[in-house]
């Protein structure tokens, strides 16, 4: 798990430079250009992977609702609603919603959850039990708080973005973003508490 | 809560990301470190939660998806487009056509002003490409060949008269025309009354002789000369084929067999070698003739006209004798003598 964190934590130290589309691409993209719309995939689609996947706990459902993502940036670019330059924060954005549509859906028709009888298939048999336990309980109360607090913990913890990086993507100022961390964090820490 | 603590929590969490414990961080701020303990120790746990990357074949899966979204899209766009503002099809070729009757109609109409005005335009004038457009407008839509042939001297000679008027007034202006070569003087050529200044740069194609129409793109300069830049062939010289007796020369006929209906064809077959007789006749120099052709049918025949002249080994399948080394000798269209 180690390893996975220090690969994952390496990615996430790319410069921004590095992630920022160019303005070929975003024109290729409006011409749903297969190049331009792959290079655009391939750059941004493991921090909306990461993003949903932190906020849910879930790879299967991460998948399915990461790939929607780009796909309403297709829809939206086609309609006129298309980011023009601030390509990361919209799909963060639209991934932060997608998210809470599904939560929503969830909470007006209960599923009945999987008992511990049934095998994980994204199971890693070297992750430490507690160490499992301790993210389950971390990711219940996380989804305790509010959707921006949820995404800043997400953004800041899961992404390890900066707080510039945070505030770009939240559309927020920088003061902002440290002040909803604080409150996200002392939220957080209380539903731990709270939350056997 | 004040401003202070929000920015003390971010200067603890870099620390901590610097890889300082958290009792260090909270000895920086002893007065906070009660609120931010347990604030700290949150952050820290949300960090270690593991954060996974995409593994490869759910990244594959999503791009397939959304490359065969893009191809969708891709083509409603197309299809969703007027017909002729797409590219690469009918509609394209449309609107050129369109655009293009467009200005002949304006041309033949509400255009008439400006070709009026264009008329006396020289080479370099504003108008004058409105001068040649019209040319090439009423040329395309005359079909009848004598009419055209004649409009098309008519703009011939417009060139020329061109160009004597730049001359005129010594202008230097770019001009190019077709002209027939009078005369080849070393490096000044002379076209239908206009002289040609070759350079060394000029770009002449071979074979250009006196007589030649050709197209001449060049500089008119001062002292009424035209310096080529490219002189291209259109066509060769027609020859006027001699018709007159010249009494000088042997006359050399030209064979022209007309073989009778046969009821054994194959007897009347003239192959390559086959022994033939023909009778002679004196023509003029550049005349054919008819002449019976004996096939050797039988033996008794050929003996009672040996006295005549054998020509078989001459004279393979009725070609015309072979040159005799005089350029007239194979003319057709010389009168035929009937014997």
């Amino acid at each position: 798990m180690n390893n996975q964190l220090t690969l994952s934590r390496a990615l996430l130290s790319m410069p921004i430079s590095a992630t920022v589309p160019s303005q070929d691409e975003i024109n290729g993209l409006r011409n749903f250009d297969s190049q331009a719309t792959g290079a655009i995939y391939d750059r941004y689609f493991p921090e909306v992977f990461r993003f949903v996947c932190y906020r849910l706990n879930d790879e299967i459902l991460a998948e399915d609702i990461a790939s929607d993502v780009f796909v309403r940036l297709l829809e939206a670019t086609r309609n006129g609603r298309g980011p023009n330059s601030n390509l990361r924060a919209w799909l963060l954005s639209t991934a932060s919603h997608v998210i809470t549509d599904h939560l929503r859906k969830i909470y007006r028709r209960p599923t009945e959850a999987l008992s511990d009888d049934h095998p994980d298939p994204q199971e890693n048999p070297l992750r430490d039990v507690e160490q499992r336990e301790r993210e389950i309980h971390i990711k219940a109360a996380l989804q305790t708080l509010t959707v921006e607090q949820q995404n800043v913990i997400a953004l800041r913890f899961g992404q390890g973005f900066s707080l510039e990086e945070t505030a770009q993507a939240l559309k927020k100022n920088v003061n902002a973003i440290k002040q909803l961390q604080f409150r996200a964090l002392a939220a957080l820490n209380r539903q731990m508490v709270e939350i056997p | 809560m004040s401003k202070n603590l929000y920015d003390v929590l971010e200067t603890c969490l870099t620390a901590l990301d610097s890889g300082a414990d958290l009792e260090t961080c909270l000895n920086l701020f002893p007065a906070l470190s009660d609120e931010l303990r347990p604030v700290l120790e949150t952050a820290a746990q949300a960090r270690a939660v593991a954060v996974n990357t995409p593994p490869a074949n759910v990244q594959r899966r999503g791009k397939a998806r959304l490359l065969q979204a893009a191809a969708e899209m891709r083509e409603q766009k197309a299809a969703a487009l007027p017909f002729w503002k797409r590219k690469n099809n009918a509609g394209h070729s449309f609107r050129l056509a369109f655009s293009a009757l467009a200005v002949i109609a304006f041309m033949l109409t509400g255009g008439t002003g400006l070709v009026s005005a264009s008329s006396s335009a020289l080479p370099g004038d504003h108008l004058y490409p409105v001068k040649r457009g019209w040319e090439d407008v009423q040329l395309a839509f005359i079909f009848d060949p004598h009419e055209h042939e004649h409009l098309s001297q008519q703009f011939e000679k417009e060139r020329l008269d061109e160009i004597h008027h730049l001359f005129d007034t010594g202008r230097t202006e770019h001009v190019y025309f077709q002209a027939t070569v009078e005369q080849q003087t070393g490096n000044v050529w002379t076209v239908d009354g206009v002289q040609i200044l070759i350079e060394p740069e000029s770009q002449i194609d071979p074979g250009i002789v006196v007589g030649a129409l050709v197209e001449i793109k060049g500089d008119t300069e001062n002292g009424g000369v035209l310096k080529a830049d490219q002189i291209r062939l259109l066509a060769l010289p027609s020859v006027t084929p001699t018709t007159s007796p010249r009494e000088d020369i042997t006359a050399t006929p030209t064979l022209v067999t007309t073989p009778e209906p046969s009821q054994d064809a194959s007897k009347d077959e003239i192959h390559a070698g086959s022994e033939t007789e023909y009778q002679n006749e004196t023509v003029s120099e550049g005349e054919t003739f008819e002449a019976e052709v004996i096939l050797p049918l039988a033996s008794t025949h050929h003996d009672a006209e040996k006295d005549k002249r054998k020509s078989t080994e001459d004279v393979p399948e009725s070609t015309p004798y072979p040159d005799s080394g005089d350029e007239d000798n194979s003319q057709e269209s010389s009168p035929t003598h009937d014997g």
